[in-house]
């Protein structure tokens, strides 16, 4: 699904007020909820350890819901701001479309404008190129617009995206979420500069991480025994990364998704997980110098499920998704993704060309 | 140990206000709202992903509201342990009343 101008058509600015309204009477009534478990649910004569458990258990759910609340509360004001610019949006492409009637032009659904007037007839050749040129002018104009409320649509769209609440009850919610903007561009990039970004990324992350002396390889991994069939057609390999031979592989079949700019990202992580692990202190007087946020025991935690590592085929997928290295891995991928807007990847193209 | 120094219809009516709350949290689910901003953005990201974080939220509203529950039957519960207790005590003293006072 992306942005097009067929479906701008059909934006309109009364549904986003609507969402917008709707959103603050659910903050109103989750404030409320949270408010009466705060102050009624430990009663004031309510003492000893019981007391202490009941109070531990209410500052808990106090917590979860108040985290909830600001994130939900950020985002209806983000969805309140956005209410101004698609009254422009949905303005914007009336003017198009009515402009475009005058003109006897048509922009079809993809946002492409076509001369459709008749053709007249001229005395010379001259008046005919001046005819000409004059259409094409009105063309390339209206064009422009199209381009302009579609760039301004899609900064609609980042900026709800950007705003979207994590955390507290968002924390099961889709992992690898892309920029519309990045969306966009990556849809317009070749498979070879998509190859050369993927690769950069690879190399910027792993430098960040301390990671060195690897390969990047885009191959099949659907199919990695080369008969042609897919290997396991209940699974989506993306990308993997292997720590013997010190490769991180892409899925080619994948290449046209822009969510495995977060695959790279996240397997560049369990590189670093498996030199987190080679790097914990041996002797008691060496201290632990890992990542910044990652403690000692989650680096022990890696390692032990290093060594017990759960694979979807043999243990099921929920214990592979739900395992410690996964879960950080995933997490860094999703984080990945959510800071990188379309800006990043202009640099990154720049850079990696 | 603990103690409950309040009535138990105290405790009873603050069980029904936490379920009440409770009631209120999952009524509040922003399933209307996101339906209304991808109905609204057609094409977009919004659109696209915004209905699956709601229903990360639902769920997690839900989860909420039953802990809630949960610890609102706690204090029914332990209204009914603080009756019982009090139950037992009056039946003592009755009985010692009783013991000492020769049956009269």
């Amino acid at each position: 699904m992306s942005i097009t101008f067929g479906r701008l058509r059909s934006w309109r600015s009364a549904g986003v007020k609507a969402a917008s309204d709707e959103l603050r009477v659910d903050v109103l009534a989750l404030e409320k909820a949270r408010d009466v478990v705060e102050s009624d649910a430990v009663p004031d004569g309510w003492t000893g350890l019981g007391r202490w458990a009941a109070s531990a258990r209410q500052a808990a759910l106090v917590a979860q819901m108040t985290r909830h609340i600001e994130g939900l509360a950020d985002f209806e004001r983000q969805v309140y701001a956005q209410i101004g610019p698609v009254t422009a949006i949905e303005q914007a492409v009336q003017d198009i479309l009515t402009d475009a009637a005058a003109q006897q032009l048509e922009v079809d659904a993809s946002g492409t404008v076509s001369d459709v007037a008749p053709r007249p007839t001229f005395d010379n050749r001259f008046e005919a190129q001046e005819h000409q040129a004059s259409r094409q002018h009105a063309v390339d104009a209206l064009a422009t617009r199209v381009g302009d409320v579609l760039d301004d649509a899609y900064a609609v769209d980042s900026a709800l995206i950007a705003a979207r609440p994590h955390g507290s009850f968002s924390d099961d919610g889709p992992d690898y979420v892309v920029d519309p903007e990045v969306e966009r561009d990556w849809a317009s990039m070749s498979d070879g500069e998509r190859r050369r970004v993927l690769e950069h990324i690879a190399e910027q992350q792993a430098r960040d991480a301390g990671v060195d002396d690897f390969e990047v390889r885009v191959e099949d991994l659907e199919d990695a025994d080369g008969d042609g069939k897919d290997d396991d057609p209940t699974t989506d390999s993306r990308g993997s990364w292997s720590e013997g031979d010190r490769v991180l592989r892409i899925d080619e079949g994948n290449l046209s998704d822009p969510t495995i700019l977060g695959t790279v990202a996240h397997e560049v992580r369990h590189a670093q997980q498996h030199k987190e692990v080679d790097d914990l202190p041996w002797w008691w007087w060496e201290d632990y110098d890992g990542p910044p946020g990652v403690s000692e025991a989650e680096v022990e935690e890696w390692r032990d499920n290093f060594d017990d590592y759960q694979t979807t085929k043999d243990d099921g997928y929920d214990a592979y998704r739900d395992q410690p290295v996964e879960k950080d891995a995933r997490e860094t991928g999703g984080a990945y993704l959510d800071d990188l807007d379309g800006d990043d990847l202009d640099r990154i193209r720049e850079e990696a060309r | 140990m603990s103690t409950y120094q309040v009535e138990p219809d105290e405790l009873r009516t603050t069980a029904s206000d936490l379920r009440s709350a409770a009631k209120d949290a999952r009524d509040a689910d922003a399933r209307d709202a996101v339906d209304e901003l991808a109905g609204a953005l057609p094409g977009s990201s919004t659109a696209s992903v915004m209905p699956e974080l709601a229903t990360a939220w639902d769920e997690g509203i839900t989860a909420w509201a039953s802990s809630v529950g949960d610890f609102a039957d706690g204090l029914d519960a332990a209204a009914a342990d603080a009756e019982a207790a009090d139950a037992r005590a009056q039946a003592f003293q009755e009985w010692l009343r009783t013991f000492l006072g020769g049956g009269s």
